[in-house]
C-alpha cells in the first residue's frame, strides 16, 4: 500500500501569507499589489476550506505589506487573514479593516465623474457602511457597493 | 485649504466654497436666507459698492441662460466685474487643458470662481485645487446648490418657515439634479415629500436613501389638495439616452388652471424653468403661479452667496 502524502504549497521561511481569500479573487490581489513585479510568491486557487468553502491563498516570499496595501486587500477580500511569517512560524496576525477614507485606490465607476476625465487620476472615497461595504465618491457623491468598483 | 478669517467673523457658514447642499446645516441655510433678505432690502446704490473692484470668473462649460445671466446680473449689481466663457468650445479645455490647470490659471485672474461643468464632482475638484472660493453652478447630474438655496429662499418667503411643509415634486425625478438637491434639503427641515413621476423617471435609490418621510405617486391629482408647494420640473430631453423613451413620457404631466380648484389657499406652483408643456400658460394668471418670482430670487441669493464668500458686509 502506498502512503498518501500531499503538500499543496511549501511553507515559506519568511514573508506574508494571505489566507481565506474568496475563491478566484487572488488574481485581483496579485494585480493590485503588483506582486508579479516585486516578489516571488505561491498561490493556491479554489482550495477546499472548512471556514469559507472554497478559498484562494497567496504566500509572498520575503515580502511585506504596507497599511495602504492592507487597505487594498480589505477592499477585495474583507474576510481575508494576513499573517507575518518568520522561521516558518506565524509571528503576527495582521488585522485588516477598510479605512474610513480611501484615497487613490479605487476608480470611480460613475463614467460621468470628473475623476475619470482628469489626467491626474486622484480619487477619494468615504466608507459609508462596513457590512455590507458601501463607499461614497467625495467628488460625484455617488455610493457604490462591493463588486461595483475597480482599482486604479 | 485657504480660509481667510474675515469670512467667518459674522458668518456661521465657515465655508470657502459652495459645492453641495449636503454640506450645509440648517443653521447655515437659515443664515444665508437671512443675509439674502437683508441684502434684498438694501438700496441699489449701496449694493453697487459692496464688491467694487472685485473680479468674478464665470466658467460655463455647459450652456445655461438663467443661471449664467442671474449670476452675471448679481455680479454687476454688486459693482464687481465678470470674466470667463459661456461654452466649452471657447476654452483651452477644447485644446486638451485639464480642469485642474484651467482653475489654477483663473485663480490668478479673479477673486472668486463660478463654474458650471458637465462632469459630476467637477466643482469639488475645482474647490480642492483653487485658493479662491468656488461656487458650483451645476456639475453634471450631481448638484446645483444655488438653485436649491434660491428655492428654499422662495419657499420661506411664501410660507414664513421651511419646517413641516407638504411639498410635491413632479416630473423628471430621475435625471433632474434640481429635484434631487431640493428633496435632500427639504428633508432636513422635516418636510413631507410627495414624489410624482412616471415609473421610468422615479427618484433614484441613492437619493431615496438620503431622504425621509416621503411617498411615491404617478398622478398629481393624488396629492395636490395636500400640497403647500407644487414643484414642477421639465422632462429633460437632453438627458435621455433613448429618444423613444423621451417621446413616451414627454407630455405625461400638464398642470392646468382647472386642476387648481381644490388646492390650499396659500399653495404655490414653482418651476426651475425653462418649462415646455408641463404648466399650461393659463396657470400664469392664477394666484398660485410663482415661478417667475422664483427666478428673480436667483439674483438675490447669488448676490448674497458671492458677497458672503468675499467678506462683504451689509
Amino acid at each position: 500500500m502506498v502512503e498518501k502524502k500531499e503538500i499543496i504549497v511549501q511553507k515559506i521561511e519568511q514573508g506574508i501569507v494571505i489566507d481565506h481569500i474568496p475563491a478566484l479573487a487572488s488574481d485581483k490581489i496579485i494585480k493590485i499589489l503588483k506582486l508579479y513585479k516585486r516578489f516571488e510568491f505561491y498561490t493556491g486557487i479554489n482550495c477546499n476550506s472548512g471556514k469559507i468553502g472554497k478559498k484562494d491563498f497567496i504566500k509572498i516570499v520575503n515580502g511585506d505589506v504596507s497599511n495602504e496595501e492592507l487597505n487594498k486587500i480589505a477592499l477585495v477580500a474583507p474576510g481575508a487573514t494576513v499573517m507575518r511569517i518568520k522561521d516558518y512560524e506565524i509571528v503576527e496576525k495582521i488585522p485588516i479593516t477598510i479605512s474610513e477614507e480611501i484615497t487613490n485606490i479605487v476608480q470611480c465607476p460613475n463614467t460621468g465623474c470628473i475623476t475619470n476625465q482628469e489626467p491626474y487620476k486622484k480619487t477619494h472615497f468615504l466608507r459609508t457602511n462596513e457590512q455590507p461595504l458601501k463607499i461614497k465618491c467625495k467628488f460625484c457623491e455617488r455610493t457604490f457597493k462591493e463588486g461595483e468598483f475597480e482599482f486604479l | 485649504m485657504f480660509l481667510n478669517n474675515h469670512y467667518c467673523s459674522w458668518f456661521l457658514m465657515e465655508k470657502k466654497d459652495i459645492i453641495s447642499i449636503n454640506e450645509f446645516s440648517i443653521d447655515e441655510i437659515n443664515e444665508i436666507i437671512e443675509k439674502a433678505k437683508q441684502l434684498e432690502a438694501l438700496e441699489p446704490e449701496k449694493k453697487l459698492q459692496l464688491l467694487k473692484g472685485k473680479v468674478i470668473a464665470c466658467l460655463f462649460y455647459e450652456p445655461s441662460t438663467r443661471t449664467r445671466d442671474s449670476f452675471k446680473t448679481a455680479i454687476a449689481r454688486l459693482g464687481a466685474s465678470a470674466i470667463g466663457f459661456d461654452s466649452a468650445d471657447a476654452t483651452s479645455g477644447k485644446k486638451g487643458e485639464s480642469l485642474h490647470d484651467t482653475i489654477k490659471m483663473y485663480e490668478g485672474y479673479a477673486d472668486l470662481i463660478v463654474m458650471r461643468h458637465n462632469k459630476d464632482g467637477s466643482a469639488k475638484l475645482a474647490a480642492g485645487v483653487s485658493k479662491i472660493p468656488v461656487i458650483n453652478a451645476g456639475d453634471g447630474k450631481n448638484q446645483h446648490p444655488t438653485q436649491t438655496l434660491l428655492d428654499l429662499y422662495t419657499i420661506k418667503k411664501i410660507h414664513g418657515s421651511l419646517f413641516n411643509l407638504n411639498i410635491a415634486l413632479v416630473g423628471d425625478l430621475k435625471y433632474g439634479r434640481t429635484a434631487h438637491s431640493l428633496a435632500q434639503a427639504l428633508s432636513m427641515f422635516n418636510c413631507r415629500l410627495f414624489f410624482i413621476s412616471p415609473p421610468n423617471l422615479k427618484m433614484p435609490e441613492h437619493i431615496l436613501e438620503s431622504v425621509r418621510n416621503y411617498s411615491e405617486h404617478e398622478k398629481i391629482q393624488d396629492v395636490i389638495s395636500d400640497a403647500d408647494i407644487l414643484y414642477m420640473t421639465r422632462i429633460q430631453r437632453e438627458r435621455f439616452p433613448d429618444e423613444n423613451e423621451y417621446q413616451k413620457v414627454k407630455n405625461v404631466y400638464k398642470l392646468t388652471a382647472g386642476m387648481l380648484k381644490n388646492v390650499k389657499p396659500n399653495m404655490k406652483v414653482m418651476h426651475p424653468l425653462p418649462r415646455v408643456n408641463e404648466i399650461d400658460k393659463k396657470v400664469d394668471d392664477t394666484p398660485y403661479a410663482h415661478y417667475f418670482e422664483q427666478a428673480q430670487n436667483g439674483v438675490i441669493i447669488r448676490q448674497a452667496l458671492i458677497g458672503m464668500l468675499l467678506g462683504a458686509k451689509w
